[in-house]
Formats: C-alpha cells, structure tokens, sequence
C-alpha cells in the first residue's frame, strides 16, 4: 500500500502536462483544487482521471469521478479503488 | 444570470484527444455517444456537445453551488446548427452556440435581461488569460454605463461565479467569462430597465 506522500508524488506527475499555474503545481498539497488552483482546463480534467486509471490499473465510474476535483478527494478515490 | 465557454480549436486538437479509451464515456451519455460515432465530423460534435455541457455546468454551479464533475449526467440535444436545449437535474435550458473554422463559443442565459452583449476576444500570451477577459470586461462596462474603470472589480463567489462590483457595490449585471488557448470572451447581461 502506498503512503498519502507517494501518491501525492504520483499525481503531481499525473497532472503536470495539463496545470497552468506553476506557483500552485510546486505547492500542491491535499487542499490544492485542479481547477481553481491549478487551473487544470475543464476539458483536461477527463484526461487527469483517464491517465489515474491508466497509472493504478483501475476503473473510477463517473459517479466517483464527479467528486474529483482537488488532490484529496483524488487521493480518497484512488485508495478506496487500489484497496478494493 | 448569463454563463458561456469557448473552445479554441487549434488548441483542443493539440492538448485533447477525443478518442482516447474511456473518453467519450466519461463525458457523454449512451445517446450521445451514439450520436457522435454517427456523424462524419465527430471532432466537432464533440467539442460543441462539450461547450454546450460546461455553458449549462457554470449556469448550474450558480443555482446549487455544489461542485461536481459530471458531465454525462448532463444531457445535450442538438436542435440545429446553433441552437440546442440541455437538461440537468430535470431543468432544460436552450443554449446558443456560434461555431467558427477557430473556435466553438456557446451559451446559455436563464431569466430574463434586457440586452446581453457577446465578445470573442483573440489572445496572445498564455499567462495572462483571465486577466485580459477581465479588463476588456471592464473597460466595455464603463464605456456602456459611464463609470470609473478603476472603481469597476469583478469579484468571484466561492463556487467561483463571477460578479461585477463598482466601489462596494454589486451592480445588476450578469457576466460570464471563458477562456481556452487562443480565445477568451465575455458576456456582459445587463438588468431589466
């Protein structure tokens, strides 16, 4: 199982081509919104939860994608499905 | 209460790619889907059927201000080249779109108002994005009302709905304000007279 720290790294990496704030991509942390703070386009926002299921090899139906909209609620998803 | 998006083509064939596994999926429904691997220019269905999801997404975000990310829960019908309704949470609304060779801009307007003005504006560098919509904003409201640019300030709620302030003030304006790549633009709805 991995720690809250690591997967945090691993979405760091998942979101980075799509981020256009920098200052808020070097400080994310679990409070950091995609959208507001990023500024993730909505439009990417697919593409950062295609490229999870891609990373963990596992399946996020779209009622648990609509809550993923900040690092926690991403991190809260990603660990409920890797321990499923 | 006005709301709007705008999709830059040349950049959304750059940084997005439709076909990619589980991507239709995620955003539309079975119909849509259907649709879309129906028509012989599916890229541009789409990416309007898109616009047309997140115009009704940011009217919605007003009403309830809870925020999810859902877009095959809201479901798109295609009247005709520009006008079609879109349905969420058992509220349809008609929404607008204007499509160009450069870009898909659609939106939606609930409640009445009196004269809503629309302007695409063209874009250069990246970083600045939302500041220019919001100058340009600005700049067309004091020309239109006659008041101070620098008292005017465009201040966003919690869920991120954007409203226009003179000094202290809230003024009876809806705007909107989008911007992808090249391209922002602003819709400005002024208050029954």
């Amino acid at each position: 199982m991995k720690d809250k720290a690591q997967l945090i790294e691993d979405l760091k990496e998942i979101v980075k081509p799509y981020i256009q704030n920098q200052e808020a991509f070097d400080n994310i942390n679990e409070d950091t919104d995609f959208i507001n703070d990023l500024k993730i386009n909505s439009a990417n926002l697919v593409d950062v939860v295609l490229d999870i299921e891609d990373k963990y090899d596992i399946e996020i139906d779209n009622d648990s994608m609509e809550v993923m909209l900040n690092v926690k609620a991403s991190l809260e998803v990603i660990q409920s499905k890797i321990s499923a | 209460m006005v709301s709007n998006d705008i999709i830059d083509i040349a950049y959304t064939r750059l940084h997005s790619d439709w076909q990619r596994r589980g991507f239709l999926h995620k955003i539309f429904n079975g119909e849509e889907q259907d649709m879309i691997l129906s028509v012989s220019d599916p890229f541009s269905l789409v990416w309007r059927l898109w616009s047309m999801k997140e115009s009704i997404y940011k009217l919605q975000m007003d009403a309830t201000s809870v925020h999810k990310y859902n877009p095959s829960k809201i479901s798109c019908h295609i009247i005709d080249e520009i006008n079609g309704t879109v349905s969420i949470d058992h509220q349809t609304y008609d929404t607008t779109t204007n499509q160009t060779a450069e870009y898909i801009y659609t939106y939606a307007v609930k409640d009445n108002r009196s004269e809503i003005i629309h302007k695409i504006i063209n874009i250069n560098s990246s970083e600045q994005q939302s500041e220019l919509c919001y100058n340009r904003l600005i700049n067309e409201v004091s020309i239109q009302l006659g008041l101070n640019p620098d008292k005017l300030t465009i201040r966003k709620s919690s869920n991120g709905i954007p409203s226009l302030y003179f000094q202290e003030n809230k003024l009876d304006i809806d705007i909107s304000i989008t911007h992808h790549g090249s391209f922002g633009a602003y819709s400005i709805a002024y208050g029954m007279q």
